[in-house]
């Protein structure tokens, strides 16, 4: 085991925290030491130290600030992970734009989507909600830093951990199975796309009050202060007035982000952004 | 400009500078009561390193503000040595708070020194100035404050608990027999078993087993099993001390299923693993492997055979090899009779247990070999090891096959085993070499040749280093690379111009290993060379530490890229030709940070006397981590005239420089003592 140091944590967790947005003070520091160890020997470096000069300065940098994106973000997702929120978009978010829906699509965008159970979800539920009877469409987008994620979600095939909260009945109407893994059927995938972002870092193409919903749920908790604040302005730039933000059930904004207002919706706490919505 | 225009404008500056500092005093004090936790966090790392320690301690005084009250605690444990004079002199102060936050301090900072003056206050009137004291006591070790803190058994509920822990962090032996006569009746019966564990000591052994049995206070046993365990971990305790625990482990179904279940699977995944890095909730290392071991060993050092097999099946696990292994040769007599009887056990993980653990003869070699073909491979990888423990050319041919048909896990062992067995009985390896072989069975067989050291299949491995797949040249290479004189290094010279990067870099590290003065030789001519090996060539010269390859390192320098010219001043600061600290030196100028760094790096593995002017002008420069290097640099001196630095280091803004520095000053302070 090669022992990271306080220095070396430092320069690295710097490094890190400016790259992505992510903290890997206090606790989290033993994760970041146990989850790159392979990856030293793999490039043979011989201390924590090595493999930040060679993120730092090697003609490979690049390339290798997508390995270490590989093994620093928390894949932990599944289908119908906090369910609620995607009953609000069909329930409450849906009526409430009404006549707008009528020229333009729903746009949500789904903030670290891992490998894109998160955005399947919520078309899932405006699928299942009649919201297309009705004459609405939708275009949710999903990111994420990692490209390997991304490519899983655009292949949407899964294995059985990630239909976890699905029972018998949900996994035959949703999926197709394929050799012991899970296709999710194409109705369900019309309208879902999938963007490499790293957020923190910006994002280019992503026009002002674009979106009505986003998503960002369990992502905010693993981020430094700095890149908190800074995802926040994003957000609330890419937000349309009006707008919500849905965070998971440890993450809050209150005191933190003027541009965010907390309202009860359909009962469950999230975030407007302030401004009449359009 | 006229002298007098200059004074002028000196003045002027100086005036500015005063209003400046007064301005940031005034912000951090404003910082220090912010409701904003990341302001005040910023405020205190400020406080620490601009506030004077007298001004601090007022705002601790300050109980109408709590919230910078805290933080001035807050700066003033950061401030470290150069707030301990100060905090020393607070002890007189008549305000008892004041004095008992100054004494959480002091505690905090952890300066040995300071014990002297604290331990008068151990009976200070005031209960919460009297349990603050004896708290700093047990934070800093002091020995010295064990005949007082003894006295404080019998002192009221508070102090009593606070001198329980401060005993047990002080480790004072003398008090286990006081702290085990208060279990379990008292209301502190779970501090005092913290205390006992952490104290180790064998006659408590049986005050701790009797509560494992003891009906009336089931709310103990956990606590209890962890300070057994710590017992039976550091002490030999008389078999005696646990016979009665033994017989209540066969008699009593109840207490051997709870037992029983701390070794479960479940019990182990709700506690962390060792190494898994969980803290608890005061931010310290927790091992949660604890309780697990400490039921092993209850149930080894009573020798409960009841309860072998679930110790056993836990001794399949990764996690638990090595550690049960020596567990159950220090309790060796007391199971092995039981131990040999679980051979036979349905359940394969117990079987797989036993068969780590057991002490195998060479005669039993043909039991070993029939259970490397057992159903379950669990049982099959325990086989090959115990084959490989016993070194006997006859398991040949039954390892071969674990080796050709096993899953990996199987491979992995019998290429240890094989790799154990004596060189002449290993020719039947060679059919694993043929080409007609799937490729992980040529690899794994070589890496097993490569174990053993024979010569015999070197013809063989020559032939391999042409292999298509690159797992089987780097397997061939390890073989070759042993050969004596300076065929392998040929073969390894040859391998650097791989097609392969993993073949290459596999080469380049045998030949730092295997080499010596001619692998110099060999790589110095790949300095010439533009491509990604170079910097792998840089690094290897500098694990190397070979002198020839200063003059051309440095001579490459001037025309590298940035990623080489950091491993250039790395592989300096390791070789360390007489020009290297001359030419770090020289690289503090460059424009590139990084370069900077490294250059200060390797004038701080360097640290020369001569050097300390440079090193006080690294420490007060904006890039902590020059600062920090500064720090390491004049730890690595240990000069007294450096102190002065030091101490305004400790106060650093950055945690790692102020880290950094305190180290230096307490192996001064240990250094002088």
């Amino acid at each position: 085991m090669i022992r990271l140091e306080d220095a070396e944590a430092k320069l690295l967790g710097d490094l890190i925290e400016t790259r992505f947005g992510l903290s890997f003070q206090g606790v989290r520091r033993d994760i970041l030491q146990g989850r790159l160890q392979a990856r030293l020997q793999t490039l043979r470096l011989s201390s924590f130290l090595d493999y930040y000069h060679y993120l730092s300065a090697h003609p490979n940098r690049e390339a290798e600030f997508g390995e270490l994106a590989l093994r620093l973000t928390n894949n932990e997702t599944y289908f119908f992970r906090e369910p609620h929120h995607f009953d609000l978009v069909a329930r409450e978010v849906v009526p409430a734009l009404g006549a707008a829906l009528a020229s333009r699509p729903l746009r949500a965008l789904s903030a670290g989507c891992s490998s894109g159970e998160e955005p399947y979800s919520l078309a899932i539920r405006l699928f299942e909600a009649g919201v297309e009877l009705q004459g609405v469409r939708w275009d949710i987008q999903g990111c994420d830093v990692n490209p390997a994620r991304i490519a899983q979600a655009r292949a949407a095939v899964y294995d059985a951990g990630a239909l976890r909260a699905c029972d018998p009945a949900a996994r035959q109407r949703y999926f197709t199975e394929e050799g012991g893994r899970f296709r999710l059927k194409e109705r369900y995938r019309r309208g879902v796309t999938f963007f490499e972002a790293n957020l923190v870092a910006g994002v280019s193409g992503l026009r002002q009050a674009m979106y009505d919903v986003i998503l960002c749920r369990n992502l905010l908790i693993y981020m430094s202060d700095a890149a908190f604040r800074r995802l926040i302005e994003r957000f609330a730039e890419w937000l349309a007035p009006g707008g919500y933000l849905m965070l998971g059930h440890s993450e809050s904004l209150i005191d933190r982000a003027p541009a965010f207002e907390p309202v009860n919706l359909g009962g469950s706490i999230v975030y407007r952004r302030a401004g009449a919505a359009a | 400009m006229g002298d007098g225009a200059a004074a002028y404008a000196a003045r002027l500056q100086e005036l500015r500078a005063a209003a400046e500092a007064s301005a940031l005093e005034a912000a951090i004090v404003e910082g220090l009561g912010a409701g904003a936790p990341p302001v005040r966090e910023v405020a205190i790392a400020w406080a620490a390193r601009c506030l004077e320690p007298e001004l601090l301690a007022r705002f601790v005084a300050d109980e109408a503000d709590a919230v910078r009250r805290n933080a001035a605690l807050a700066a003033l444990e950061r401030q470290g040595p150069y707030a301990v004079a100060h905090l020393e002199q607070v002890l007189d102060a008549p305000d008892a708070d004041l004095v008992m936050f100054a004494l959480q301090v002091l505690g905090r900072i952890g300066d040995a020194g300071t014990a002297r003056r604290i331990l008068p206050l151990v009976t200070h009137p005031s209960p919460n100035l009297a349990q603050a004291a004896i708290e700093a006591l047990g934070r800093l070790r002091s020995v010295e404050a064990v005949p007082l803190l003894l006295e404080q058994l019998q002192a009221d509920l508070w102090l009593q608990l606070a001198a329980i822990q401060a005993l047990g962090e002080i480790g004072a032996v003398e008090a286990a027999l006081p702290l085990a006569a208060l279990v379990p009746d008292s209301p502190l019966a779970v501090p005092v078993l913290e205390a006992l564990g952490k104290l180790r000591d064998a006659r408590t052994a049986p005050v701790l087993a009797a509560l494992l049995r003891d009906p009336a206070h089931p709310e103990l046993r956990e606590p209890a099993l962890l300070a057994l365990g710590q017992v039976l971990e550091a002490a030999d305790v008389p078999l005696d001390h646990l016979a009665v625990l033994a017989s209540d482990l066969e008699r009593d179904a109840g207490l051997r299923r709870w037992l029983e279940s701390c070794l479960t699977p479940q019990a182990r995944d709700a506690a962390a693993l060792p190494g898994q890095g969980t803290r608890d909730d005061r931010g310290t290392p927790r091992d949660g492997g604890a309780l697990v071991r400490a039921a092993a060993l209850v149930v080894l050092a009573s020798g409960a055979r009841s309860l072998l097999p679930a110790v056993m099946a836990w001794g399949a696990e990764p996690e638990a090899l090595g550690w049960l292994d020596g567990a159950v040769r220090r309790f060796g007599p007391r199971v092995q009779s039981g131990l040999e009887a679980l051979l036979a056990h349905p359940e394969p993980r117990v079987r797989a247990g036993v068969i780590a653990v057991l002490p195998f003869t060479p005669a039993q070699v043909p039991d070993l070999v029939r259970l490397a073909s057992a159903e379950a491979a669990v049982v099959r990888r325990a086989a090959c090891r115990a084959l490989g423990r016993l070194g006997d050319p006859r398991a040949v041919p039954a390892l071969i096959e674990r080796l050709r048909s096993g899953e990996a896990g199987e491979r992995a062992a019998a290429v240890e085993a094989l790799g154990a067995m004596p060189g002449e009985g290993l020719e039947p390896l060679g059919d694993c070499l043929a080409d007609t072989e799937p490729a992980p069975v040529r690899a794994a067989a070589l890496d097993a040749v490569g174990r053993t050291g024979s010569r015999q299949f070197d013809l063989r491995a020559v032939a391999l280093t042409r292999d298509p797949d690159p797992a089987v040249r780097v397997a061939a290479l390890r073989v070759l690379a042993t050969q004596p004189g300076a065929r392998g290094l040929v073969f390894l010279l040859r391998a650097l111009a791989d097609r392969s990067e993993a073949v290459q870099l596999e080469a380049l590290d045998l030949l730092v290993r295997h080499g010596g003065g001619s692998a110099v030789r060999m790589l110095l001519p790949f300095l010439y060379t533009g491509d990604s090996l170079r910097y792998h060539v840089i690094r290897a010269l500098g694990r190397l530490g070979a002198a020839e390859a200063g003059p051309p390192l440095e001579a490459l320098y001037e025309t590298a890229p940035l990623h080489e010219r950091i491993e250039i001043l790395g592989a300096l600061a390791r070789i360390a030709p007489p020009s290297a600290r001359g030419f770090l030196a020289a690289r503090l100028a460059e424009p590139e940070a990084e370069i900077r760094r490294a250059a200060a790096r390797g004038l701080a593995a360097l640290a020369d006397p001569e050097d300390l002017p440079l090193f006080e002008r690294l420490g007060r420069e904006d890039d902590w981590a020059l600062r920090h290097e500064a720090a390491r640099a004049l730890a690595r001196l240990d000069e007294p005239r450096a102190r002065a630095l030091l101490l305004e280091l400790a106060r650093d803004l950055e945690p790692v420089v102020a880290a950094a520095a305190r180290e230096a000053l307490a192996r001064q302070a240990g250094g002088a003592s």
